[in-house]
């Protein structure tokens, strides 16, 4: 520990380069630590998926529908704790440009299910399930189009979503805005509108009785998978066959059609590393071989060969720390704002120790030549500068 | 300003015959600058490639009706009333056999294993009327022949066939309750190549589409009349349609997902380019500094300080130049023509092919250069301005 500030010294024995150093040491680290948080995010679907619930589909294709009759055989199954049904009506808000989609649902089901994430309050909820037209909102788009409760909007839906008396003009009184508990679960749920299942059902004139989906929650310790199964087996055969998946399994399915654009990926974050690994390794073995006359110095006045070569691995070591800690530093504050553009990853940053294991290799690396010269080196010759 | 050009010829001769000497300050420019080129075409290629596949062969003459406010075809739905009423418009062109180009169109997606691993993707069924395939000209068949009418026969794309399992000729594939048979296999470089075609009355039985459609495209006597086309479309009260190019049309679609990756590459870029450029200015000092003594007597000998700066920039640039050639090349055959797939918006399966064209190795290159000149001008400027006989001492 002594000689900490003699490294941390040496280490500025040329200010000006050091800072170029850094500099593109922070660069490389910002971009790694980026790379890695989206590389391990699209393995890993964010925990607003909610872990066990099961999505059932139609198994021919989930733009198609489900009778709404399934929803009781299924509500009867052995390990089967809660069923909630989805539709959705989608189309915009005042302007082509702002398009909106609302989802009828189970109010009661859809909310207990989706506790963990967003509440609302025990008040909205009961005039929800008391009124026909009326919408619980999220507080994204409440934000974005300055929706207060009481409020009346206008849906105005694609044509697929034509009311039985001719429109498609689908309107709805707020009664509440929900809050959202897990911020990873923002982008996700914030823009959600919310209305019960009955008004669409009652008012629409295609794909009456049916729903695009059922979202069905496992007892506590049943199995999840076996439910899906038995799901799926008690549909095979009818007209309308199922599937159902973990809402976390399909997240993943989806991310990993993301394709091979992540190998893609991967060979650039490599091109990256070695790049920049090339260039600073260079220049910081330049200045090393410089100093080789201080080297001397040092061992006349008394250090080993072996001291010496240590110094030469931390002054290494903290200058790859220093901009590693900076550039990884700087990913982890950036995440936030990938969050909002990826919103269906987890951007955690586990995903940013990589980063570090790398930065310790890269500072091993580099020193390794000049320690090792450090170690050998004949005081007179380097004195003499005859090195 | 003549004697300057006579002194910088020299000047370079002795710096390029001299970089073997410097072996590691110069191939930290060539290195830095190849990496951030070979980076940044590499992803500038997927997206160049995917913006191709999008865009298409969307055509000027070829419109897109979807019912008013739909984004794309799969939220459309479009009556067969509006279809027999579109059908027989004035703006609308007629086949060989005297039938008006018009295809009602149904899109769906249904569920496949891929062929390299165990998991699922989506890939589109897209029914079209017979005349369709006149009407989607990029459409080649290469194998076996066009589904029939009435029966349950697909068409497969190549991009389809190459990626998921159980899509050779004669093969059954099952769509929801329905089994279909894979009568042929076509190609096209644009997005139907990732996509399954059958007929659309089939297609709609299967889907329970009643009497409705997804979308109709219809070909047009000329691009011209399309103005005409959408203000009798936007006069006549029983028609809820949006109309556009298809040109048009695709190009939307095309700017969601390709644009976006655009942003990333240059965001990319540029941090990359940054952390080069402070690597290049790095070596290009040490250099400068190594060089101190030489480029000092130079001077001494009577070569004005602006020739030995200009020399050592240009020099720096033709290094920076190179680097950035081998990373051109480097992406290019790497990648270029490079099989990749990817999401696109209804959550089905798009191959593509990377892309990368003359002017993204033109780019890369000339970012290459910007990194060689800006990294050599301060070392130049702060090596310039130190007193000739300070420098001679070393």
């Amino acid at each position: 520990m002594k000689y900490a500030y003699l490294v941390w010294r040496s280490q500025w024995y040329k200010p000006g380069r050091t800072v170029l150093t850094l500099l593109s040491m922070v660069a490389a680290f910002l971009l790694l630590g980026v790379m890695q948080t989206v590389g391990y995010a699209l393995s890993h679907p964010a925990p607003a998926f909610g872990s066990d619930i099961l999505a059932v589909f139609n198994k021919a294709s989930y733009s198609l529908p489900l009778p709404y009759a399934y929803r009781h055989i299924i509500e009867t199954m052995p390990g089967v704790s809660m069923v909630s049904v989805g539709s959705h009506v989608s189309g915009y808000y005042r302007d082509p440009k702002n398009s909106l989609t609302a989802d009828a649902v189970d109010p009661a089901a859809f909310f207990s299910m989706r506790g963990e994430q967003i509440s609302v309050s025990d008040e909205s909820l009961r005039t929800l399930e008391a009124t026909r037209t009326g919408a619980i909102v999220g507080p994204v788009v409440a934000r974005k189009y300055g929706w207060h409760v009481g409020d009346r909007i206008t849906l105005h839906a694609n044509a697929s979503y034509i009311q039985r008396n001719g429109s498609v003009d689908w309107p709805f009184t707020i009664l509440g805005i929900f809050t959202v508990k897990e911020s990873s679960a923002t982008a996700q749920l914030g823009s959600r509108v919310v209305f019960q299942y009955a008004y669409l059902d009652e008012a629409r004139l295609l794909n009456q009785g049916k729903v695009d989906l059922f979202m069905v929650k496992p007892a506590v310790g049943a199995d999840a998978e076996q439910i899906a199964q038995a799901i799926d087996a008690r549909f095979a055969n009818s007209s309308h066959e199922t599937r159902s998946t973990p809402l976390r399994a399909l997240a993943l399915t989806i991310l990993k059609q993301f394709g091979n654009i992540g190998f893609i990926i991967d060979s650039i974050t490599a091109a990256v590393l070695a790049t920049l690994a090339f260039m600073t390794g260079n220049a910081m073995m330049h200045t090393f071989h410089e100093r080789i006359p201080d080297f001397a110095t040092l061992k006349t006045i008394g250090f080993s060969s072996r001291l010496l070569a240590l110094l030469v691995v931390a002054e290494s070591v903290m200058t790859c720390a220093l901009g590693a800690a900076v550039g990884i530093g700087g990913a982890y504050l950036l995440s936030p704002l990938l969050k909002n553009v990826l919103h269906v990853l987890d951007l955690s940053p586990i995903g940013l120790l990589p980063g570090l294991g790398f930065a310790l290799i890269l500072a091993i690396a580099v020193a390794l030549i000049p320690a090792w010269q450090a170690q050998r080196l004949q005081i007179v010759d380097a004195l003499s500068a005859r090195h | 300003m003549f004697s300057q050009f006579n002194q910088i010829g020299p000047l370079l001769t002795m710096g390029l015959q001299t970089l073997p000497q410097r072996k590691g300050s110069s191939g930290v420019v060539v290195v830095g600058s190849a990496g951030v080129v070979a980076v940044l075409v590499s992803i500038l290629a997927i997206s160049t490639g995917l913006d191709h596949t999008m865009r298409g062969s969307g055509r000027d003459d070829v419109a897109i009706l979807l019912s008013a406010g739909a984004d794309d075809e799969s939220e459309s739905l479009v009556s067969h009333a509006n279809y027999d009423t579109i059908a027989s418009m004035r703006e609308v062109a007629a086949g060989a056999d005297g039938k008006s180009l018009a295809s009602p169109e149904i899109v769906t997606v249904f569920p496949v294993k891929f062929n390299k691993s165990a998991d699922e993707g989506n890939v589109t069924l897209r029914g079209i009327a017979l005349q369709g395939l006149a009407l989607h000209p990029s459409v080649r068949i290469t194998d076996g022949r066009v589904f029939r009418p009435g029966l349950t026969e697909m068409l497969v794309g190549s991009g389809v066939a190459s990626q998921f399992q159980g899509f050779a000729i004669g093969d059954p594939v099952r769509v929801g309750n329905s089994v279909w048979t894979v009568t042929g296999h076509f190609e096209s470089d644009d997005i139907h190549d990732s996509e399954v075609l059958a007929d659309v009355n089939t297609v709609q039985s299967a889907t329970d589409m009643g009497s409705y459609y997804n979308a109709l495209y219809v070909r047009l006597k000329s691009s011209d009349e399309l103005q005409a086309f959408k203000d009798a479309i936007g006069s006549n009260p029983t028609l809820h349609l949006d109309v556009q190019s298809e040109a048009r049309y695709f190009a939307a679609q095309s700017a969601g997902l390709s644009g976006g990756l655009t942003v990333v590459a240059y965001v990319i870029g540029v941090i990359m380019a940054s952390g080069a450029l402070f690597g290049a200015i790095h070596s290009l000092y040490i250099s400068a500094d190594v060089r101190k003594v030489e480029m000092a007597t130079l001077r001494a000998l009577g070569f004005s300080t602006s020739s030995v700066m200009l020399a050592f920039l240009i020099e720096a640039l033709v290094l920076a130049f190179v680097g950035g050639c081998i990373g051109a090349a480097l992406g290019w055959l790497l990648f270029n023509g490079h099989t990749a797939s990817t999401m696109s918006g209804g959550l089905s399966q798009v191959v593509f092919h990377l892309q990368v064209p003359l002017r993204l190795l033109v780019l890369g290159v000339i970012w290459a250069c910007a990194i060689g000149l800006l990294g050599a001008l301060i070392p130049a400027i702060r090596s310039s301005r130190q007193p000739v006989a300070e420098a001679l001492r070393g």
